[in-house]
């Protein structure tokens, strides 16, 4: 076994099911579509199977997906695993299936993600959802959806590099041309920079045609090693030649910058691995969760310049025939085929954990504000027609109610200095690093000797982003409202 | 730290604009670190 991943393992089939609007389809049905005809496209049956890596579903949120995945599909499979991270989850499973088969772990590993966000959740529990996987303690109490995050980040390259609203738009233009190529796309009716432009502010500088839609969906793949593939006849298997990942931050106001992403170091391994670059790639497949993450991945896979990616776009280099700067012709950079289905392709946002973490922060509000007896409200509830399987995870009643942090062991002195009015930020006594948000490490050094000292109160405004769209029900009266990311002084002063 | 604009149009908000804390009671429990305009 060597230490390198590279063409050790190969891609023999892939499945796709309807996607878009799917009525009456749980994630369980969606996934074993996809599944069946990754097999058929390989060439294999179930009873092959070995290994399955699934995603979170939010619509059936099941604790291990992939093991229910497997019992409804009929399968036992040795080794098994339910992935979530975030939007790099569908490349992650890449990694993830790749290793399992190098290191003997399985000989047949089943990729396979679905959910049904757009018919199995209302769009309030959908939105809701979504913010729900913001920190308890830190985002969710000031209504922060996740798309207001990916603006603030596109704000700031806006600033730092002068790209504008109508390149951000382009990025939608383009997909949705790239989407009117592929059968079954979500949304294929041609776009304008206009459009996008006239579709409506959901949180500033984002437009809602800046934004993904909401989709239902499954998809799979078929992963086996190479000796494997050759074994089997697969006549043109795809050989995964390299891979890489990075986790710089999980909240945003920890973002080392707003206009750069652990793509930097991601592609960086990954080149490496596969012994290519940039100006390698004919086809590039990129996360699209917004038009601006596209421009900032296109810089940070070193497609071009850091700060050129608007210019880049506008200019047409993203799309059939276009250029990379560095003059390579390109012969496509598709995006996510089905544009603005990026939750429906990814399933990025399928996540169990995040459904515990809805349940224990309804039940948190619920307790505390009516007492014992509501806790029948915690109970998931069927909301869509008869025969529907799919169920929402906090009923209506909590998304009308605005979370409200729960101060535990970690944040209660930050929680108490508020109401002193003094923001709080804890100093470590043994490195002098200053952290916020409050925790019981250091991050630095890992010291548990901390103290808590005022900030300021003073701060500067780094990015910010109006929204205009609430997240969910809570917050709907509140818009527009202006949430930014600012630097705080320490100190008095 | 990400936080909410308040004392003022959300429009009023500009880069680099320097804001001090503006804490919210919520409830006796909960106070939110909200910001204003400096």
């Amino acid at each position: 076994m060597s230490g390198n991943l590279r063409g050790d393992v190969a891609v023999i089939g892939i499945g796709l099911s309807p996607v878009g609007k799917v009525p009456g389809r749980s994630p369980l049905w969606l996934a074993a579509d996809a599944a069946k005809k990754a097999l058929a496209d390989a060439g294999i049956g179930k009873r092959e199977i070995d290994g399955v890596l699934s995603s979170h579903a939010f619509a059936s949120p099941f604790h291990r997906f992939s093991v229910a995945f497997s019992e409804y599909f009929g399968i036992e499979p040795t080794f098994s695993n339910t992935l979530q991270v975030s939007g790099a989850t569908a490349a992650t499973m890449f990694n993830i299936g790749a290793a399992a088969i190098h290191g003997g772990l399985a000989k047949v590993v089943l990729v396979v993600a679905a959910d049904s966000l757009l018919t199995g959740l209302t769009p309030e529990l959908a939105l809701r959802s979504l913010t729900e996987s913001r920190d308890q303690q830190y985002e969710m109490p000031f209504g922060i959806p996740v798309a207001n995050t990916f603006a603030m980040t596109a704000h700031r390259h806006m600033k730092e590099f002068g790209t504008t609203p109508k390149q951000l738009a382009e990025v939608a233009v383009t997909q949705r041309r790239h989407a009117s190529r592929t059968a079954g796309a979500q949304q294929t009716t041609p776009i304008t920079v206009d459009d996008v432009l006239n579709s409506g502010m959901v949180t500033t500088p984002y437009h809602k045609l800046d934004c993904s839609l909401i989709s239902d969906g499954g998809a799979a793949f078929v992963l086996v090693s190479a000796e494997h593939a050759k074994a089997l006849g697969i006549e043109a298997p795809v050989y995964i030649l390299g891979g890489g990942e990075c986790y710089s931050h999980e909240h945003i106001f920890l973002m080392p910058s707003l206009t750069a992403t652990g793509a930097v170091e991601s592609s960086r391994r990954a080149y490496a691995m596969a012994g290519y670059g940039p100006t390698d790639m004919d086809v590039a497949g990129i996360y699209d969760c917004f038009t601006g993450t596209v421009i900032m991945m296109l810089e940070d896979l070193g497609f071009c310049p850091k700060g050129e990616g608007g210019r880049f776009v506008a200019d047409g280099h993203m799309t059939y025939g276009g250029k990379n700067t560095l003059e390579h012709p390109w012969r496509a950079v598709v995006l996510r085929p089905f544009r603005n289905a990026g939750v429906a392709v990814s399933f990025s946002r399928s996540d169990r954990a995040i459904a515990r973490r809805m349940r224990r922060a309804a039940g948190r509000e619920s307790r505390a504000r009516a007492g014992p007896q509501s806790r029948c409200r915690l109970r998931h509830q069927r909301h869509h027609d008869p025969g529907d399987e799919e169920y929402a995870m906090i009923s209506p009643e909590d998304a009308a109610r605005k979370p409200l942090p729960a101060p535990d062991a970690d944040t209660a002195s930050f929680w108490r200095g508020l109401r002193e009015g003094r923001l709080l930020l804890q100093h470590c006594a043994d490195c002098g690093h200053v952290q916020y948000y409050q925790q019981a490490i250091c991050r630095a050094c890992g010291s548990e000797s901390l103290v808590h000292r005022p900030a300021s109160g003073r701060g500067i405004v780094h990015s910010f982003s109006v929204v205009h769209r609430a997240p969910g029900p809570a917050f709907k009266a509140d818009v527009p409202y202006a949430c930014s990311w600012s630097n705080w002084k320490k100190g008095r002063g | 730290m990400i936080s909410t604009y308040t004392g003022g149009s959300p429009d009023d908000v500009t880069f680099d604009m320097k804001v001090v804390l503006a804490p919210e009671k919520i409830t006796d429990e909960v106070t939110l670190p909200r910001f204003r305009k400096a």
